[in-house]
């Protein structure tokens, strides 16, 4: 049985292998994908394909997931029928039990002693290896990975790659208890033919096979099964009788979706461009019986919930889970309960209840990397955020984080607090906007930011400013227009020197700025944290106060802010269909700084100035949500500066909302990576559009001792007119 | 030489690319006789065929023991007989495509449950494709398939390379529980 997440949570932690694996493994994975979908969009339009790219592959696979979820269960009966017309014996059920039971009974009434097993994420999601095993059924896992989690009574921690957390040594010690003989430590080819001989037997031997499927296609009642290793094939060849185990989700309607499916699958699952084995099973051979059983266990209930009906097209790639900065510190076992990835934490509360949900869901930092992965376009990172605010509700928000947003939610309180705040820290000021505080070593990785003596809005807050027409970008596309800009509260309180910034940046594009002055938090904290109605009431009092500015454009040099405005709050409001309208109308004129300098002012290049080594960090969600990676770099080296490029770049840096106060360990595991590419880059500055970013990873890179300046790029842009 | 040729000619090319980058071996031979000399120097005498090479490659299946003939105990080895550590079945196979992919590498395989189980046994797995059969692209390769089961196929598959893994450390090792080596003989028309 799977443990509590705590003990879970602290067992990662504990493991330093685990990140390190974990990190190789992304970084591998990143590349051949990458690859491997590029040579696709080379190489398939000159051959004829009809889907030669990620991108219409994932539209046609959207197309027929979105058809099945139309009526799924007229394209269930359609399937069914030619399942039974080829002599397939097909079982509904309903439960994981009834699943269980059913099984159960087949293998039974046919005497099986011995049943292989190919991979099946269903069968975990059922836990059927221990009814079959509390049956005295010998079940072995032919799958390798599956094989050495099952030797380790573990559960998988990657829906591709089951024992990615266990290394070769470990392997051969539970070959070795297994076989009873001596097994090379540090020779894997070894253990491999180990296997092969062991498990050789097996499929000679085994009365039965079980199978999971990669798609049940209705067309023609197929059983399609993409696989490497051979094992799916043989486990589905040499015993009698074969059981195929699959979610009702694997429906496919037409055997030419599943070639959409094809391309998409082993490039997103493991970088190579096919598996080994792409088998159809279609109908018993003569002599034996394939019985297939569809599982709901809570598909139903998904289907019926119009948002995350989006997540039944999942094809169980583990896409998300390979592009995850949190994933890649603590794991699978951790990161999701049977499934994990960001699939997990979607699905989790439909197949396994809200209770195991509520630790894996609470370690997602929103940055959106999975979305881009996703090869049948699911919306993971909203679902998640779902999936959150059903946890807060049912359990409410720690007390000490509930009066945070009670606090942020009045703003006459909150100003009040923060100024209070600010004076009563002044004792604990250090250099550099940092204050100097002695911590516990659980949190001194990162240096916490000081409070400004004068937040950003004592010096604008209700006043106009007017264009600086000396400036030589004055007679930028943004000359004459109006600008209304959003502070946000990070900006505002700790770095009001970027709020400035940004301030001359946009006057020096010759537009005239003007600073509402009710203006007060978007709402982001309280919709990360799960907490949609003070997140809905503050959205609206936001929109209440940009709106009534009557500005051509609304501005932040918070990306994080303007995304929140431009992509949240529609949604946020979509039950309130005048305020959903408000919102869209909003955000058809709010844009972050870097995409309103780059792509409204659209100002002439500069000349070139020397000056200190400069890196570009780009704020996840300006990467994922809105595709601006690249556009602090170009916009720097276009006034004039020379940037070094940041590998990994677009990862995320680990502040991710309150998600650094939550989970301190893994926030650090997260920024340690994004320092180490900083070290690589030998830069003494490193900048990036987000405030929130910026103080964590100057806390961060204060605290291990690494001499770089983290500025906005608002302020480089900005020192760079002025010289 | 008439643009079809030239068209096959290239998807070949394309075929071999991609077949030999996951690891499988590409020959090429110029008629079923050529292909039962490749066979008797390459795999040696102890070569089985599937009922499918017998039909459309009758010198290779001469050349050897057909699988329905195949000696008792390699029979039984797969019809349920319990097997000990000294048993083994064919380790060179060899069977026939009825088609092959060229942007993928991949060739189809379309047999019945013995002679798929020697396919997936095997050592080695040779697979004998007429050159007239290649197509373009894996949406030709599917409508192929889908044919196949029209026609009663129970287990059409495509297979690319050997069998492999990577679920130890990540590190790619060929050869798990399918064929350890995959030989592509494409033979000519003449």
């Amino acid at each position: 049985m799977i443990r509590p997440f705590a003990a879970r949570y602290r067992a990662a932690l504990a493991d330093a292998r685990l990140p390190r694996n974990l990190l190789a493994f992304q970084r591998a994975w990143r590349t051949s994908r990458d690859g491997a979908f590029a040579r696709l969009a080379d190489e398939a339009p000159g051959l004829g394909a009809q889907t030669p790219g990620f991108d219409p592959a994932r539209a046609r696979l959207m197309a027929a997931k979105n058809e099945v979820l139309a009526d799924p269960q007229a394209v269930r009966r359609a399937f069914i029928g030619q399942a039974e017309a080829r002599g397939a014996q097909v079982h509904q059920v309903e439960t994981a039990e009834a699943a269980r039971r059913t099984i159960g009974d087949i293998v039974r009434r046919h005497g099986v002693r011995l049943l292989a097993k190919g991979k099946s994420m269903v069968a975990e999601e059922i836990f059927l290896n221990e009814h079959l095993l509390a049956m005295g059924i010998e079940v072995v896992e032919t799958d390798l990975g599956e094989w050495i989690i099952q030797l380790a009574h573990e559960t998988p921690s990657h829906m591709v790659m089951p024992a990615i957390h266990k290394s070769r040594q470990q392997v051969a010690e539970l070959f070795e208890s297994e076989t009873g003989r001596p097994v090379p430590r540090e020779d894997i080819q070894a253990q491999v033919g180990l296997a092969r001989r062991e498990l050789r037997r097996v499929f000679l031997r085994a009365e039965a096979g079980l199978i999971g499927a990669n798609a049940l296609i209705a067309e023609t009642g197929s059983v399609m099964l993409i696989t490497n290793e051979g094992n799916g094939d043989l486990v589905s060849t040499l015993p009698p009788l074969l059981i195929v185990i699959a979610g009702w989700e694997k429906l496919l309607p037409r055997f030419s979706d599943a070639t959409a499916q094809v391309r998409l699958l082993a490039r997103s699952g493991t970088g190579q461009e096919i598996t080994t084995y792409s088998s159809f099973i279609t109908g018993p051979e003569p002599g034996g019986e394939l019985h297939i059983v569809l599982v709901d266990n809570g598909r139903s209930a998904m289907w019926a919930d119009p948002a995350a009906r989006e997540a039944l097209r999942c094809i169980r790639c583990a896409a998300c889970a390979d592009v995850c900065p949190p994933y890649q510190v603590v794991g699978g076992h951790v990161f999701g309960y049977v499934y994990s990835g960001a699939i997990g934490l979607v699905n989790t509360p439909f197949h396994h209840g809200l209770a195991a949900d509520a630790g894996p869901q609470s370690l997602c930092v929103s940055c959106n990397a999975c979305a881009t992965v996703c090869p049948v376009g699911i919306p993971l990172p909203q679902l998640i955020l779902d999936a959150r605010a059903h946890v807060v509700e049912a359990q409410g928000l720690p007390p000490a984080k509930r009066a945070a947003i009670q606090l942020w939610a009045r703003p006459r309180l909150f100003d009040q607090a923060m100024r209070l705040a600010s004076r009563l820290q002044r004792p604990f000021d250090g250099a550099g906007g940092l204050l100097r505080l002695p911590l516990p070593p659980a949190l001194a990785w990162r240096t916490p930011p000081a409070l400004a003596a004068r937040p950003a809005r004592d010096a604008c807050l209700g006043r106009t400013f007017e264009p600086d027409l000396r400036s030589p970008w004055s007679m930028s596309k943004a000359r004459g227009l109006t600008v209304a800009y959003f502070l946000q509260c990070v900006a505002d309180r700790f770095a009001p020197e970027q709020v400035d910034a940004a301030l001359r940046v946009l006057r020096a594009c010759g537009a005239r700025v003007v600073v509402p002055s009710e203006q007060h938090c978007c709402g982001l904290v309280a919709l990360d944290s799960g907490e949609r109605a003070t997140a809905r009431e503050l959205a609206k009092q936001t929109i209440g106060v940009l709106e009534a500015a009557g500005p051509d454009y609304v501005v932040s040099g918070a990306a994080s802010c303007a995304i929140a405005i431009m992509h949240d709050y529609a949604r946020l409001l979509a039950d309130e269909p005048a305020w959903a309208a408000r919102a869209e109308r909003l955000a058809g004129r709010t844009l972050d700084l870097l995409s309103f300098v780059a792509r409204v002012a659209e100002p002439p290049p500069l000349p070139p100035l020397a000056g200190a080594p400069v890196t570009y960090h780009s704020f996840c969600q300006s990467t994922n949500v809105l595709g601006i990676g690249g556009l602090g770099p170009r916009l720097l080296r276009q006034a004039g500066l020379e940037v070094g490029e940041l590998p990994e770049g677009e990862v995320c840096c680990g502040f991710g909302g309150s998600a650094s106060l939550d989970h301190p360990e893994v926030s650090r595991g997260i920024v340690a990576r994004k320092l180490d590419n900083v070290r690589q880059t030998g830069a003494t500055v490193l900048c990036s559009d987000n405030p929130g970013c910026l103080l964590h990873l100057r806390g961060a890179a204060h605290a291990a001792g690494l001499d770089v300046q983290v500025q906005h790029v608002a302020e480089l842009l900005a020192q760079r007119l002025n010289a | 030489m008439g643009a079809n040729v030239v068209a096959q000619t290239s998807l070949w090319s394309r075929y071999t690319a991609k077949a030999e980058l996951v690891g499988a071996a590409v020959m090429r031979t110029a008629s079923d006789a050529g292909a039962a000399t490749l066979l008797a120097e390459a795999a040696g005498p102890g070569y089985v065929c599937t009922a499918s090479v017998a039909s459309h490659f009758p010198q290779v299946a001469a050349g050897t023991r057909p699988s329905g003939d195949a000696a008792a105990t390699q029979t039984a080895s797969i019809d349920h007989a319990p097997v000990s550590e000294g048993d083994t079945v064919a380790a060179e196979v060899v069977t026939a495509a009825p088609f092959a992919i060229a942007e993928t590498g991949s060739v189809a395989l379309d047999e019945p449950r013995a002679d798929r189980g020697r396919c997936f046994l095997a050592e080695r797995l040779w697979v004998l494709v007429p050159e007239e059969v290649i197509v373009a692209t894996l949406d030709d390769g599917l409508a192929r398939l889908q044919a196949l089961v029209a026609s009663g196929a129970h287990h059409p598959l495509l297979m690319t390379g050997p069998s492999r893994t990577a679920d130890i450390e990540r590190t790619l090792t060929v050869g798990v529980h399918g064929p350890r080596a995959l030989v592509i003989v494409v033979v000519g028309q003449t």
